[in-house]
This record gives structure tokens, C-alpha cells and sequence, in this order.
């Protein structure tokens, strides 16, 4: 089976607490899967293990092959695997746009002799950023507030521009953590079919972490769940939904 | 007033150079006058006429006779690459600790230049800079010294418009800002405090070769940490993130207040009363500004992000 | 000669100790560096010297009322300058270390004005130096360190099993919490001044008498003070108590190999050392 992203045996442990234990799970490329479980089940330590933010007391991760457990996480970024925050990091004194167009890599005009010369490359560059900025804006909604501090946005309207702005990265994979905190009825919907419509026409591979069932139901293939650090089980929707362990871990939580 | 506008500027410089490190990247630094000092005293020591001396009783060859803009360029380098070595480690601790640290190093600095008597004549100082246009009659040394200087000040200022509207500025507005999430956006968050410390350490270092041949003479006492709290200020009040603000800033703490006062008769065995006065309405300037108009008088813009076609 | 320099440093930590203990619990409770400190233990200094020379009274009185008074210009500080940033604009611990560093120019300032640029010495009789072992020793460094002693056993005591001290303690921890439990934190967080407060004003004194009392000594002690407490982890009062000790010694014996213009040097580079090597410092909770 071969995975884009996978994580054998990770551990992590704080002082005497085990945050995630011996967890395995693998996203096979073009896929949209889902990371459920309980609050404090580990979910995002994982995705802060996966994305180079704590490393792993014990087990390996790989991406595309190679083994990332390790890096820093600028490294993990430009290798293509990009994460979302599970509260909104928005950049609070910058415009939607600034926000946007931070995160693309490759730009020459963070160099200093480019950025004080500022050469046709790095205008030109800064353009093209532009237009696909926009043209992201555009799809989720935030167009109109292109020019507006970040920090005046909605919740659900914050939540969005940090995927808006993960995209902006030319990921191959993103781990997106709860996105639709949130957000209304109408955004979340916009934002299940903008994931679907990644996958499809630019094959991007997304692992989500959801607690809003009918967003994981509906737009997963796999799911795994999370219990105490552990992975509980992994399957389809249907099998998780039906599976007894899964019903009393939310249970019992 | 042709000096206080000559003070102003070059003290402007130093404003600059704070406002790369803390108003776009947000580095808590109080070391700026280490670097100030680093680059005056490299410019004196170059520029000084060869000489053999006795001082204290220790034999001192002072001065390579370099002329003026090898000494302004060697101090700009010389404060970048000891910004360097010092960034190496103290630039991934966290902010307030980078603070102390940086207060703690241009201390050292201060340490250094009186006790290392061979290299800076210690508490006596070096004297008779020379200037550029010594040539001239007075007067138009003088003038032609604050063209000079505003020159440099406007090129400087350009260069950092420059950065501060380009991606690199938004990285480093990024690390402002949250650091965390710029990090997971793919940048390399150290080389970029580097970067910023490093350009601010130069500015500061052109300042202090120009203030040191401006003044004639340099001694350790000049670069105390009251320069890093009248930097701190004029910015503050001049609108933090915002190099016009910060020019303006210092325009109005240094030029109004510092200078301004200057003209305020003394009164006879209390030399000290308008200096400590001074201090204290700069200091709760500071606060209230903090308070009432954090922003300063020049809040930071949106940056443009198209040219006018 | 380097057990001579060691009591020195025992001397010289025991004093810094006491400031170091004094920032240490101010830090963890109100979770930003005070800036204004050293010139707050000035202050204190100065203040000593008013009642003692100024007014005539006996040196330890003069010292208990000093010690009182500094205790509540660190309560004025709170009120007037920390309080209304919090509250007003939100005010995070970098505005507010840049806003006690303006406390800090101010009452050097005033100090400046007040009692003008000259050092200032208490009246107390000359002292003799006896020998205790291998130490030499003034009966007033002798009592300078018993105080310190003293005042810091009080300080556990106070700490561990006061009402007040539980109160702080548990602000410390947790303010909202505290809150919640219905502990009345702005009380806490205004003994929390006081005490810290005292204690700079305290170890001013003793600087001051083991010295001269001089306008710079507190920015002089500050970074050394800091040093300290980051050294022994901060937000550990205990911890700071013994970094000081250690940078006290250091200080010292460093002083006895010829490097005594360094001294206060060396005390920056080895806070840079473990803030390198151990962030938390050495004794880290």
C-alpha cells in the first residue's frame, strides 16, 4: 500500500503524559480522510508531530517516501505537506491579501538584495501571486474583504482564509484542523465542495480533523479515529459509524 | 541649529534601525547603542591619524589614517558581523529574554571600550576625528557634513521602504505577527531574525561612524543605555512599523525635546536639573503614549501592494 | 585569597539573592520583567539615606520605614502604570517590560533631581573587619547577611503557610482560576508589589552600606539581578535565590583572578550560557 503521508509507531510523551500513543496511520495519495475522536484524544499533537512542530519520542513519519519526522517545520512546508491551525492563526495586523501572499514559496523577494532591488522577476513574481490569490479568495468568498485587516474577519470567515492561505503554499497535502469551527451552514458546505473540487481536479490529498459528523461522513473515504493517544480503528464511514469501540469512546468520553 | 538638525538625522538612523528589528520583526532589542558604539569606535580607530603614544603608561598605536569612507564603510560592516556571531545563539530565545540579553551585551560592549585601553584609549576616548570637509571654512563643513548625513538618511530610509514593501518585509511582519504560523507557511523563521538584526546592526553601525565624526571625539560614557530608552521613545511616539513615523518621531523627541531644551538656562550649581527633568517627561511620554496612542503618531499602513500603472 | 573572595561572593550573593527572590515572585505573578526594579531598589536606597541622614533616625528604623515606602511605590507602580495598560489597551508583557523601562528612566530621574548626581553614604560608625575562619567579614556585612537570611526564611514561611501566601500562589498559577475561586487577585497582585517592592528597597539598603549609595546602582544591579533569576529558572523564587549565590560567588572569585572590571560582564555571559544551554534555567519547575 503505498501512502503519501504515513506515520508508524509515533510517540509522544509530555513529562509523565502519553499525548499519542504508538499511533499508525496512512493517507494514500488523492484522498480526503478523516481524524475523529474525543477531545483530548491527541488529534492535533499528531498533526503537530506529522508537520515537524514536536518530533516523535519514538516511530517515523514519512512523506512521499521520505522519512520527515525530524525536520523543522519550514522544511516539512516546502516539501509540500502543509497544516491548518485548530484556532485560527490569522495574521491579525495584515490584510486577507498580506496573509495570502506570505505563504507562497519560492519567492525571490525575500532575499534581501531582490527585495531592495526589486527586479521585473520579483515584480512579476509578486503579480502572478496576485492573481492566484484572488482567484482563491474568490472561490471561498473573501474576495470582497481582500483589503480588510485579518483580524476583522468572522470566525468561520478566519477558518477559511487559513485554508485559503495553506493553499497558497502549492501544497500536494494538507492536514486541515477542524476548518469548519465555526463557521455557518452555507460556509461550511462551500468548503466541503472546494476540498472535493482540490481532490479532483488538482489531486490534492487532504487528512481532516472534524467533530461535525455529516462533514466527515460525507466527504471522507477513510477515517481514523482516536481514542488516549491511540488509534482506535480506521475504515470507511460506514464501517467507523457502525464499529461498537468508536460508539463508546464518544460515549464515554 | 544646522547641529541639531545634523543630531536629529543621524539619531534618525538609528530610529531606522530599531524600527527593521522590533516595528517590522518584532525583535525586543535594547542594544542598539552597542552598535552604535561598535561602529563609531571602528570608524575612529581606522581613521585616526597613526600615532604612537603613551597612555597610562601603556604604549599605543592607534589609528591607520583610513579616510573618511573606508571608516564609515568598515563600521557598518564591522557592527553586521558582530550582530552576526552574536545572533548565532541569542536569536532563537524568546523575546523578553532577548531583551535583557541584548542590554546585557551592549554592556559588555561599553565594558570593552574602557578596559581594553590598547584598542579604544579607554575612558579617555579618541579624539580629533577627522572630518570630510575639514577643508572648508566652518561653517561649510558643517553644512556640507549634515548634506551628508541627510543623504545617507534618505538612502537608508529608501532601502527600507523597499524592504518593508516587499516579501520580505511580509515575512518579517509575519514573524511579528505569529511567528508559529509563518514557520508552518514554509519560512526559515532564524535566518529572517538574522537578516533583520543583522540590517539594523549595519544601520546602526553607518550611525555611529557619522556621529563620531561629527562629535570629533568619542568616549565609552557617550553609549549608554539612555540612547537605546531616547531610540525606544522616539519610535514609540513616532508610530512603531512605520519608517516615516519613526523619523518623525525622532524628529520630535531629539530635535524638540533633547535639542529644544538645550537653550534652557541652567540654573547655577543644579547642572543636572534640566537633563533629569528632561529624562522624566520622555519617560512618561513613553507611558502615555503606550497608553493613549500605542499606535504612534504615524500608524502603520497597509502596504501597497500594486504599482501605479 | 579565594576563600576571602568566597566570602565575598556569599556576601555579594546573599544581597543579590534578596533581589533576585523579590523580581522572582513579582515575575510569576504578574508574568512580565519589571524593568523599573534596579532603580526601585535604588530608590529604596535613597530613601533609607532620607530617614537616616536627612532625618536623623537610627539606621535600622530608617531601614524598616525605607523598605515600607518602597514597598508602596511598587503598589503606585501597578496602579498608575501596569493596571491602566492592561486594562486599556491590552497591554501584552513586551509593552509592558518597554513601559517600566520608561518607570525606570523616570525614578532615576527623580532620584537625580531630588538628592542630585553625588553617592551618598548612611551614618554608621566605621566597622572593623573581623575574621571568622578563613573569611573577613564587617559586622555589618555579618548582619546584612543574617537579615537576608532571615527575611528569606520569612518569605518561605509567608509563602508556604499564610492565607496570603496561598492566595499568591495560587494567583500565580492561575489567575482566572484563582479568580473564579473567589480569591480577590487585584488585592494579591497589590501585596505582591509590596512585597517584591520591600525586598528591592531591602537589598538597596544593604548594597548601600556595603557601598555608597549612587544613582546608577540600580541599572548597575539589574542586569546582574536578572541574570539571576533567569539563571535559576524564572518564575522560581527559590531558584533565584540560588543563582544569585552562584552569580555572587562567580562574581567574586572572577574578581580575585584579576578580571574585577568584567565582573558584572561576567554575570551577563553566564545568564547567556544557560539561557543556551538550559532555557529554564538550572532549577526549572
Amino acid at each position: 500500500m503505498n501512502f503519501l503521508l504515513e506515520a508508524q509507531k509515533v510517540v509522544k510523551d509530555f513529562g509523565g503524559l502519553r499525548a499519542v500513543d504508538h499511533c499508525s496511520i496512512g493517507v494514500e495519495k488523492g484522498t480526503i480522510c478523516g481524524l475523529i475522536g474525543p477531545n483530548g484524544a491527541g488529534k492535533t499533537t499528531l498533526f503537530d508531530l506529522l508537520t515537524g512542530f514536536y518530533k516523535p519520542n519514538a516511530g517515523s513519519v514519512y512523506f512521499k517516501g521520505q522519512r520527515i519526522d525530524g525536520l523543522e517545520p519550514h522544511e516539512i512546508c516546502l516539501k509540500g505537506l502543509v497544516r491548518t491551525f485548530q484556532i485560527a492563526r490569522e495574521l491579525k495586523n495584515m490584510t486577507l491579501l498580506e496573509n495570502m501572499l506570505l505563504a507562497p514559496k519560492g519567492q525571490l523577494g525575500e532575499h534581501l538584495g531582490y527585495a531592495i532591488a526589486q527586479l521585473p522577476k520579483v515584480l512579476s513574481l509578486e503579480k502572478e501571486n496576485l492573481v492566484k490569490a484572488r482567484q482563491i479568495l474568490e472561490i471561498v468568498g473573501l474576495r470582497r474583504l481582500e483589503s480588510e485587516l485579518a483580524t476583522n474577519l468572522s470566525g468561520g470567515q478566519r477558518k477559511m482564509l487559513e485554508v485559503a492561505r495553506a493553499l497558497m503554499t502549492d501544497p500536494e497535502m494538507l492536514l486541515l484542523d477542524e476548518p469548519t469551527s465555526g463557521a455557518t451552514f452555507e460556509e461550511t458546505r462551500k468548503l466541503m465542495d472546494y476540498i472535493e473540487t482540490l481532490r479532483r481536479d488538482q489531486g490534492l490529498t487532504f487528512l481532516v480533523v472534524e467533530h461535525k459528523m455529516e462533514v466527515i461522513m460525507n466527504l471522507c473515504d477513510k477515517i481514523f479515529v482516536m481514542n488516549n493517544g491511540q488509534k482506535l480503528t480506521d475504515g470507511t464511514p460506514r464501517e467507523v459509524q457502525q464499529n461498537r469501540q468508536v460508539i463508546e469512546a464518544y460515549l464515554g468520553a | 541649529m544646522l547641529s541639531i538638525a545634523t543630531i536629529v538625522a543621524i539619531y534618525s538612523i538609528l530610529t531606522l534601525a530599531l524600527n527593521i528589528r522590533w516595528g517590522y520583526t518584532g525583535l525586543l532589542d535594547f542594544g542598539i547603542a552597542g552598535f552604535f558604539a561598535i561602529g563609531a569606535y571602528t570608524s575612529a580607530i581606522l581613521t585616526s591619524p597613526p600615532s604612537e603614544e603613551l597612555v597610562f603608561g601603556v604604549r599605543h598605536s592607534l589609528g591607520f589614517g583610513v579616510p573618511f569612507l573606508g571608516g564609515l564603510l568598515a563600521a557598518a560592516a564591522a557592527a553586521a558581523i558582530v550582530a552576526y556571531l552574536i545572533g548565532i545563539p541569542t536569536l532563537r530565545l524568546r523575546g523578553d529574554y532577548l531583551a535583557i540579553m541584548t542590554i546585557g551585551l551592549s554592556e559588555i560592549f561599553r565594558y570593552v571600550a574602557v578596559n581594553e585601553k590598547w584598542l579604544t584609549r579607554g575612558s579617555q576616548g579618541i579624539r580629533n576625528l577627522p572630518r570630510p570637509f575639514s577643508g572648508y571654512s566652518n561653517l561649510l563643513d558643517s553644512l556640507f557634513y549634515f548634506f551628508l548625513v541627510l543623504a545617507i538618511l534618505l538612502i537608508l530610509y529608501f532601502i527600507s521602504q523597499r524592504i518593508y514593501n516587499s516579501p520580505l518585509g511580509r515575512v518579517l511582519k509575519g514573524i511579528r505577527e505569529d511567528e508559529t504560523v509563518t514557520e508552518a507557511l514554509g519560512k526559515k523563521i532564524f535566518k529572517f531574525r538574522m537578516l533583520a538584526f543583522v540590517s539594523g546592526a549595519a544601520f546602526a553601525g553607518l550611525a555611529g561612524s557619522l556621529w563620531a565624526h561629527y562629535s570629533g571625539s568619542i568616549m565609552p560614557h557617550e553609549f549608554v543605555p539612555d540612547i537605546t530608552f531616547l531610540i525606544w521613545v522616539s519610535l514609540t511616539i513616532g508610530g512603531s512599523g512605520n519608517n516615516k513615523g519613526a523619523i518623525l518621531g525622532t524628529l520630535v523627541l531629539i530635535g524638540i525635546l533633547q535639542q529644544g531644551t538645550r537653550f534652557l538656562p541652567t540654573i547655577e550649581g543644579y547642572t543636572y536639573l534640566i537633563p533629569g527633568l528632561r529624562l522624566i517627561v520622555i519617560g512618561l511620554l513613553l507611558i502615555l503614549c503606550l497608553r493613549f496612542r500605542p499606535q504612534g503618531l504615524i500608524p502603520e499602513k497597509a502596504v501597497r501592494l500594486e504599482k501605479k500603472s | 585569597m579565594l576563600a576571602l573572595s568566597i566570602g565575598f561572593g556569599i556576601i555579594t550573593g546573599g544581597v543579590l539573592a534578596l533581589a533576585a527572590l523579590g523580581l522572582s515572585l513579582l515575575f510569576r505573578t504578574v508574568k512580565f520583567i519589571n524593568f523599573s526594579y534596579g532603580d526601585v531598589l535604588a530608590l529604596g536606597a535613597y530613601l533609607t539615606f532620607f530617614f537616616n541622614v536627612t532625618l536623623g533616625l537610627p539606621l535600622l528604623v530608617s531601614a524598616i520605614v525605607g523598605m515600607f515606602f518602597t514597598g508602596i511605590v511598587g503598589v503606585i507602580i501597578h496602579k498608575a502604570v501596569v493596571k491602566p495598560l492592561r486594562e486599556g489597551v491590552k497591554a501584552g508583557p513586551l509593552t509592558l517590560l518597554i513601559a517600566t523601562m520608561g518607570v525606570a528612566f523616570i525614578i532615576r530621574n527623580l532620584i537625580l533631581l531630588i538628592w542630585g548626581p553625588e553617592p551618598k553614604m548612611y551614618t554608621v560608625a566605621t566597622q572593623e573587619a573581623m575574621k571568622i575562619g578563613p573569611f573577613l567579614i564587617t559586622p555589618i556585612q555579618l548582619l546584612a547577611i543574617v537579615i537576608s537570611v532571615l527575611i528569606m526564611v520569612l518569605i518561605y514561611l509567608l509563602l508556604q503557610y499564610t492565607k496570603l501566601g496561598k492566595m499568591i500562589r495560587a494567583t500565580a498559577d492561575n489567575i482566572d482560576l484563582a479568580r473564579i475561586r473567589g480569591i480577590r487577585t487585584e488585592s494579591v497582585v497589590v501585596w505582591t508589589w509590596m512585597i517584591s517592592s520591600g525586598l528591592a528597597g531591602l537589598a538597596g539598603v544593604m548594597l548601600g552600606l556595603m557601598g555608597a549609595v549612587d544613582l546608577h546602582m540600580g541599572i548597575e544591579m539589574l542586569l546582574v539581578i536578572f541574570a539571576s533569576v533567569i539563571m535559576g529558572g524564572i518564575g522560581n523564587p527559590y531558584g533565584a535565590v540560588a543563582g544569585a549565590m552562584i552569580i555572587g560567588i562567580a562574581m567574586e572569585v572572577s574578581s580575585a583572578f584579576g578580571l574585577s572590571e568584567y565582573k558584572a560582564a561576567l554575570a551577563y555571559l553566564l545568564m547567556g550560557v544557560i539561557l543556551l544551554l538550559k532555557p529554564k534555567g538550572l532549577f526549572a519547575r
